[in-house]
């Protein structure tokens, strides 16, 4: 892959679509009408209308985001429930794979219950996002991913763009990911889920909910878990939306140990700080929606990563409240 | 015919196993044969199944490998296109390495000539030393030696079956990564290997994790030192 390739970058629609028929191969994020009216070529999208660009963070409805990974090159597959666990044997054996998919899908949910265990996970690279839609659809407007080469639209299929690397060349995902683990007490779940009612709290079984609410703890807050160094969030969706029960944006695992992260405060400063000065040039990255909102990303910097503004985001497995990029690297 | 039927044919893959998929990767020259043995339901994937991923003689110009989930108790002959479920290289590639050094042969000219490299001749040449391998004789273990006294076909990521990837597994065990893969990866084997008792579960777990020092070796210096660091510390300790 070349570094002359052309850098992500917010487009109109029509420099968007000048690229797309140049016969680049890209991954798109932008709202659905959007989408809709790019051409047909060798691209991948999915709908979001928020965007970490270079000037900051900004929601378009007019604009898409587009991350270009060189010319005609790389193989794209969607991938329903059934075949989904295969989509890293897909991949190529040097390269990387950049994975979209829509919010609220049982695809989603097999993926991020599931893909711990898929095949050649964590071998191959794999770097993605969680498609969505504006905060004043949600409800009534449904999260799609887009094979640009046909034009057809999927709520319920994962959309991967395989790229294949010459032998001299290596891809690396990271996340950066502020949220640490404060000093409440160590939970532990009896089942891997999107919900639960009981935990284990320092040991002793409870009630989530009333951990929460007794100890007053801000559920914009992650709980991480931390995993030989990596930490991960799963975040709160809601309270109560039946009685007793917290559900979460990605699943909690059992046998894992979680704590409520601890508040990070000016998360642009702190981004800016934990962005590493060195490694190779960026190819994708993506950052979480709850970042956007809660640290107030809107019109703020977060360094040379830019991207999809998103409802999950993928390194390896899925992820929450963490912004994710992959670089190329020269071996 | 069928790219799948073609693969059994060339691979003499025989009943009750059959090609479920092939994959070619072009780019890496590379041939990936997905074995079932009907049970399983067009190959589809059974969630917890371990399978083990064998290098196996070429086809061609292209390196082949078979993934295969083995019986739980496999009593029947060793097939030429299977391994030991704990190994990463099947009996049929095995075979010829041994009967190349029976014709005369010296290792680094089989290397050569059957396209293995070194960390994979460093597991076959482990094996045949310490006669995990039939038909390999006394003779044949000490033209080895003699044919690359100084370990020069070692590699600088331990054998499978080294110690040091149990310890690595152990939960407790300081371990300082940089790769987020990696971190990611030893915790699911470390919650792995705390669960499951059964060997050949942590045999593939164990080769995984060598599998990936392999294939990034050049951004695991850091890491690969410990782990050779921490080797030899044990290996000191154990003597007297």
């Amino acid at each position: 892959m070349s570094n002359a390739t052309a850098t992500s970058v917010l487009l109109d629609l029509r420099q968007a679509s000048a690229l797309i028929e140049r016969g680049e191969t890209l991954a798109i994020a932008g709202h659905l009408e959007c989408l809709a009216a790019l051409p047909k070529g060798n691209w991948i999208g999915g709908t979001t209308p928020y965007f970490m660009a270079s000037e900051g963070g900004t929601c378009r409805l007019d604009r898409v985001f587009v991350q270009p990974f060189g010319q005609q090159v790389g193989e794209i597959a969607c991938y329903d429930r059934e075949r989904l666990p295969h989509m890293l044997e897909d991949a190529p054996e040097n390269g990387f794979s950049i994975v979209i998919l829509p919010a609220g899908s049982a695809v989603l949910e097999d993926y991020a219950r599931e893909a711990p265990n898929y095949p050649d996970m964590y071998i191959k690279p794999i770097a993605g996002w969680v498609a969505g839609v504006h905060l004043d659809q949600l409800g009534s407007a449904q999260a799609q991913v887009i094979d640009g080469r046909s034009g057809r639209c999927y709520v319920d299929q994962a959309i991967v763009l395989h790229i294949p690397l010459p032998p001299d060349q290596t891809a690396l995902v990271h996340a950066v990911n502020l949220f640490k683990p404060g000093a409440g007490p160590t939970l532990s779940f009896d089942e891997t889920g999107f919900a639960a009612r009981d935990c284990l709290i320092d040991g002793v079984r409870g009630s989530l909910l009333e951990l929460i609410r007794e100890r007053g703890i801000d559920t914009r807050l992650p709980l991480v878990a931390d995993y030989c160094g990596a930490m991960i969030n799963v975040s709160i969706q809601s309270l109560e939306s039946e009685p007793g029960l917290v559900s979460f944006y990605a699943p909690v695992f059992a046998g894992v140990d979680y704590r409520f992260a601890d508040a990070v405060e000016d998360y642009s400063a702190r981004f800016l700080q934990a962005m590493p000065r060195d490694g190779g040039p960026i190819l994708f990255g993506c950052n979480c929606i709850l970042n956007y909102l809660y640290s107030q990303l809107q019109g703020r910097q977060t360094a040379r990563l830019t991207g999809p503004i998103t409802f999950g985001e993928v390194a390896y497995q899925l992820l929450n409240q963490t912004a994710v990029y992959l670089t190329l690297e020269h071996n | 015919m069928k790219d799948a039927e073609l693969c059994r044919w060339l691979l003499e893959v025989n009943e009750p196993w059959e090609v479920s998929r092939v994959r070619v990767d072009t780019h890496s020259r590379e041939l990936h044969a997905y074995l079932s043995t009907g049970k399983t339901w067009f190959g589809r994937y059974l969630g917890e199944q371990p399978r083990s991923r064998w290098r196996h003689l070429n086809i061609g110009a292209y390196k082949t490998y078979i993934h295969a989930s083995l019986p739980e108790q496999d009593g029947q002959a060793a097939q030429a296109f299977l391994g030991k479920s704990a190994s990463d290289f099947t009996h049929g590639l095995a075979r010829r390495v041994i009967q190349c050094l029976q014709d005369g042969l010296r290792y680094r000219q089989v290397c050569a000539l059957l396209d293995i490299d070194i960390h994979l001749a460093w597991q076959i040449k482990h094996a045949i030393e310490s006669g995990q391998l039939a038909a390999t004789d006394t003779d044949l273990r000490a033209r080895l030696q003699l044919d690359d006294p100084a370990g020069q076909t070692a590699s600088t990521i331990p054998a499978s079956d080294d110690g040091i990837w149990l310890r690595l597994l152990a939960l407790d065990c300081p371990f300082e990564i940089r790769l987020l893969s990696l971190k990611l990866l030893l915790a699911r084997a470390r919650q792995d290997f705390a669960r499951a008792h059964d060997p050949d579960m942590q045999s593939l777990r164990i080769n995984e994790l060598r599998r990936f020092f392999i294939k990034h070796e050049k951004h695991l210096e850091h890491e690969i030192a410990q782990l050779n660091n921490d080797r030899q510390q044990a290996t000191e300790g154990d003597q007297p």
